[in-house]
């Protein structure tokens, strides 16, 4: 990035006006983390969103609501009931890059290998946009697309809703990977709860080894209902593989990370149906 | 020499520059540029073999703020080697510092040196080049085929000593060694093995990339400041590239963050002198992350033929290896690297019919160079994997095989005569070898003892332990040469001037252990400079293993000199015969304990008083000996049988370096080495398109292991005596490296019966294997 100024607004309302003049010539800054990936050479004017009050997490009518600027290395140390996202965030490159990465910034632009937007999936969060219009984006609308779709001048992402895991629930991440610090190869979640010793819900996403991060409803419609264990998840995870198109990467071939879809989704499976069971240490 | 009872030899003292390391003080290339240098930019090929056409530079030359564009038809055309190495090379005089012709996608195409770094992309982007694309050599089986493009057809490129090389063939250099009869000896066998293997490219990754600057001083001298382990080479190539004489250039190195091998060549330093002469101000360049990984050099890959015949009774009756070298677009060390591969491998262990053969082929792609092993990394992991097999087959713990087999003290081998760098070697017995200890103590610490056979493993996750033997060398023998300057100064410290460099190995802080222990002096007595070609006395650089035993020798040597000048002057001061005196803690003492005078005061007394003279000596020193340190290796992994994964749970390292001059630093050279075999053998792959081009010139794809991925490490110090060496000493910064990539390999056999013959060891790799789908080994 090429930066010709920097502002620092202290009100959410003075950095969206600044945003909202500027336009396309600003930036909004947080961890800056981000701006590694991108090439872009433009001028542009970073308006820093650090000093807007938009960090911390609390919980909101039952919800955790973690503010947009909140580093990832908080969500690490966070603890509550039903909170998770911990495990996400031990997976997330190094403590150095947690202490600067923010977690909007890790999802208003979502790459293959991004962790955060899989787990958010499968979590039903919701992001929360402050803008001339206030609004509240459930997951899957979000990370339908690339998330700047659901930005206008001026418009802001202040939190996320992540809703926590009751009695009952189990949350099952895996994030294949070569060393601690590597971008994901394959990223898989699932949030699972169980009635009756049956599946009453599940939602599990992919990340990585696939083009976006998308849910894998076919593995859940393959599973609702049905009574958990190793068999019925192996069913479940091969109708998974057909569902969306597995890529390989870093010198992995497309069918070894296909291969590795069909272990790593009955892996988390297992984990969030052992969570649910309250067996999971 | 004998062991001894030290005082500052053999103890973990503090770094001498542990202070203005950590203090962050300017000690790199990097924090000395001149504010107003200009920065250097290459403009580098995009095409893995091709011939420029035209190339237009009138425009990139006439921009504001360019100093200057250098290409090849504005600089001298003088074909040399950019390898650092003793004159005459044993690598061919291959490359110019510009050509017409691109050997590999990032050669050099031209240079510009701006008044900022924007100025000089934006002058590479004004640059206009027009290339006839020819057919590239991408495969080392390829390179020597009836037919191949032929990548050196220049009439210049050449062999400076008599060795083979046939440019027209690709072939960069060949080496072969026949003892006794390999074939009969394999017929005799009870049990043969004949496997393939191959070593993938690696990159040394120092955390400093390459780094020079240069500037012309008032005599019309080009001073250049660079990160180099070779100050004394560098002057003599660049010279030689420029076309100037040597007293013409100074070359000054600085602290250096990592060099590996990777610095034991010439990659900037004649561009930025050439610079500096043509712009007369003072020019910086430095390498990106990106042209790191493409344009400077990386380990040779080799392809490996490695053959072992073994009676039941455990008897090796043969021993053969062919290795198929790739040195990419020059012939770097191609020669050394492969002679390496028999002469600090196959002398492991005792055989009487051994066949090595040595190919060295050019390809277009990254240029090999020397890298930390030196093909003693590709080739013991070609043995130590093999030597699993042949125990095997002959139902024989690999532990015991090598136990029974390896070399000892007292023993020699016929490779040493028959097998030198480039050369004929020299011939040596082993004088100090502690293997058999570093085997017992590196199995006990992972517990060999419960190792079982693959196929009594069940479940999943399956572990497995495997190990490796290995060996080294410590410098080169009659070949390098090493030199000290010592001088006392008024307050009975030491000035100690060195060729040798300290890469960060902390060989400065060995070598003033080794002055102050002769000295009988402190270690903080000793201030240390090196290196600097104007300064400091000759000596080869820091590879080949020799700092701590081929400049540590010259150190001891110069020592002893100026200690014998001390107490002549002592013993005056004191009115005795310099028989009757001796040295201990900074003073001359009588031996019946009765006067003393310190070395302050001999200082002063031999400056200002009577028959004044400069306390202090010059020493050099060559070796006939080279030592090798041994070790032991193991490792335990743990193997998800779904998906392959290798989980490292454990690594020891035991070695034999003879007296540690400083233990800590010692070991630290050893888990260093280690861990960089380590993610060699796990993580680092160069990834290529089917042009030639690396796909991830970058840590975000190119994996190295971090602290956090370590695996439980040991390292163990098993003391020896090396009687040639200084105090003792051996080497150890290099052997390290050789161990991961076979211990681990064994190891995943160990666990769940693949056999890994080529790296780097992917889930992947070994999810073929356990679905027995592993292709066949070639080039990657």
């Amino acid at each position: 990035m090429n930066y010709t100024d920097f502002k620092t607004p202290t009100r959410l309302d003075e950095a969206r006006a600044l945003l909202k003049e500027l336009g396309d010539a600003a930036v909004p800054v947080a961890g800056s983390t981000l701006h590694v990936f991108l090439r872009d050479e433009t001028p542009r004017i970073a308006v820093d969103i650090t000093r807007l009050g938009l960090d911390g997490i609390r919980r909101e009518e039952g919800n955790f609501e973690i503010g947009a600027t909140t580093r990832v290395a908080e969500l690490l140390e966070f603890r509550d009931d039903g909170w998770v996202l911990d495990r996400v965030a031990d997976a997330f490159v190094s403590q150095t890059v947690r202490n600067a990465a923010t977690v909007g910034g890790s999802i208003v632009r979502t790459f293959p290998w991004s962790d955060f937007p899989v787990a958010l999936l499968v979590l039903n969060a919701s992001m929360i946009i402050t803008g001339d219009s206030d609004r509240v984006v459930d997951a899957d609308t979000y990370f339908a697309s690339q998330p700047f779709h659901h930005f206008q001048p001026g418009d802001l992402l202040t939190a996320i809703r992540v809703p926590p895991l009751v009695a009952g629930e189990g949350f099952g991440y895996h994030k294949e990977r070569r060393t601690g610090s590597d971008f994901s190869r394959l990223t898989l979640a699932a949030r699972l709860d169980v009635r009756e010793g049956r599946v009453g819900g599940l939602r599990i996403a992919a990340g990585s080894g696939v083009p976006l991060p998308t849910r894998l409803t076919a593995v859940e419609k393959a599973l609702v209902g049905a009574r958990p264990g190793p068999k019925k998840f192996a069913e479940a995870a091969e109708a998974g593989l057909e569902e969306v198109r597995w890529r390989g990467s870093a010198g992995l071939s497309d069918d070894y990370i296909r291969h590795l879809a069909s272990v790593r989704i009955v892996d988390v499976l297992t984990q969030a149906y052992e969570e649910a069971k309250g067996e999971r240490s | 020499m004998k062991k001894r009872n030290f005082k500052v030899v053999n103890k973990p003292l503090r770094k001498i520059d542990a202070m203005t390391l950590a203090l962050g003080k300017p000690s790199y290339v990097g924090d000395l540029k001149p504010r107003d240098a200009l920065i250097i930019k290459m403009l580098t090929s995009p095409h893995a073999h091709a011939r420029i056409t035209s190339i237009d530079i009138s425009e990139a030359e006439q921009m504001p703020g360019v100093h200057a564009v250098l290409y090849y038809g504005n600089v001298p055309r003088i074909v040399h080697t950019t390898a650092g190495q003793g004159y005459p090379e044993p690598s061919p005089y291959d490359t110019f510092m510009f050509d017409s012709k691109m050997r590999f996608v990032g050669d050099r195409v031209a240079a510009v040196a701006a008044e900022t770094e924007k100025i000089a992309e934006a002058a590479l982007k004004a640059i206009k080049v027009e290339y006839e694309v020819l057919p590239a050599v991408l495969h080392i089986e390829d390179a020597m085929k009836e037919g191949a493009p032929v990548i050196h057809d220049e009439p210049e490129a050449r062999a400076v000593i008599p060795v083979p090389y046939d440019k027209d063939r690709n072939m960069a250099a060949k080496v072969d060694m026949d003892i006794g009869e390999f074939e009969k000896g394999m017929a005799e066998a009870d049990a043969t093995v004949d496997h393939r293997f191959y070593n993938h490219y690696g990159q040394h990754c120092p955390v400093e990339p390459h780094v020079s600057m240069a500037w012309v001083d008032r005599e019309d001298r080009i001073i250049i400041t660079t990160s180099t382990q070779v100050p004394f080479h560098c002057r003599r190539i660049v010279a030689q590239t420029l076309g100037i004489p040597v007293r013409r250039v100074r070359v000054i190195k600085p602290r250096i963050g990592g060099g590996f091998g990777a610095k034991q060549e010439i990659v900037l330093e004649d561009v930025v002198a050439m610079m500096a002469l043509r712009t007369r101000k003072p020019v910086y360049w430095e390498y990106t992350r990106k042209e790191e990984f493409i344009s400077a050099r990386t380990r040779h890959p080799m392809l490996m033929r490695i053959r072992i015949g073994a009676k039941r009774d455990g008897t090796i009756t043969a021993l053969g290896l062919d290795c198929l070298s790739n040195t990419g677009w020059n012939g770097s060390q191609g020669l050394t690297v492969v002679c390496n591969c028999g002469s600090k491998v196959l002398p492991l262990y005792r055989c009487e019919h051994i066949h090595f053969n040595g190919t060295v082929v050019y390809t277009n792609l990254p240029a090999g160079g020397a890298y930390r092993g030196y093909g003693a990394t590709q080739a013991a992991f070609a043995l130590e994997c093999a030597m699993d097999e042949v125990a095997e087959k002959i139902g024989m713990d690999p532990l015991e095989f090598r136990a029974m087999n390896h070399i000892k003290s007292g023993d020699t081998s016929p490779i040493f005569r028959a097998l030198g760098e480039g050369r004929e070697g020299v011939d040596q017995a082993i004088t100090s070898c502690e293997l058999a200890r570093c085997i017992k103590a590196g199995a006990r610490e992972i517990g060999w003892r419960k190792r079982k056979p693959h196929s009594d493993k069940k479940g999943r996750f399956r572990r497995g332990l495997g190990m490796a033997c290995l060996m080294q060398g410590s410098a080169i023998p009659e070949i390098d040469m090493g030199a000290a300057t010592l001088k006392m100064n008024e307050d009975g410290s030491f000035n100690l001037l060195l060729g040798a460099t300290d890469l960060g190995t902390g060989s400065d802080t060995v070598l003033a252990q080794i002055a102050a222990e002769t000295l009988g002096t402190d270690l903080e007595q000793i201030i240390v400079y090196s290196s600097d070609t104007d300064m400091t006395p000759f000596d080869v650089g820091a590879y080949a293993s020799s700092t701590t035993y081929l400049s540590g020798q010259a150190v001891q040597n110069v020592a002893e000199k100026v200690r014998k000048q001390i107490l002549k002057v002592g013993a005056e001061m004191l009115d005795r015969k310099p028989s009757e005196v001796t040295v201990q803690d900074s003073k001359v003492v009588e031996k019946n304990g009765e006067g003393q005078v310190s070395f302050s005061e001999i200082a002063l007394y031999s400056m200002y008083n009577t028959n004044q003279f400069q306390i202090g000596d010059i020493s050099s020193k060559i070796v006939h000996h080279s030592p090798p340190p041994f070790a032991a290796h193991f490792a335990e992994v743990e193997v998800d049988t779904l998906t392959g994964r290798v989980q490292l749970i454990k690594y020891v390292a035991a070695a034999d370096c003879g007296t540690p001059i400083h233990p800590k630093l010692a070991e630290g050279q050893v888990e260093g080495a280690v861990m960089n075999g380590i993610t060699y053998a796990m993580t680092e792959q160069y990834l290529f398109n089917d042009k030639g081009r690396m796909t991830n010139p970058g840590f975000g794809e190119y994996k190295l292991f971090t602290l956090r991925d370590l695996p439980e490490m040991k390292t163990i110090l098993v003391p020896s005596y090396e009687k040639t060496g200084p105090y003792g000493a051996k080497s150890i910064a290099e052997i390290g490296i050789n161990g991961p990539m076979p211990a681990i390999g064994n190891a995943i056999y160990n666990a769940c019966g693949v056999r890994l013959r080529s790296g780097p060891f992917t889930a992947e790799k070994v999810w073929q294997g356990l679905n027995g789908n592993l292709p066949e080994v070639k080039s990657e």
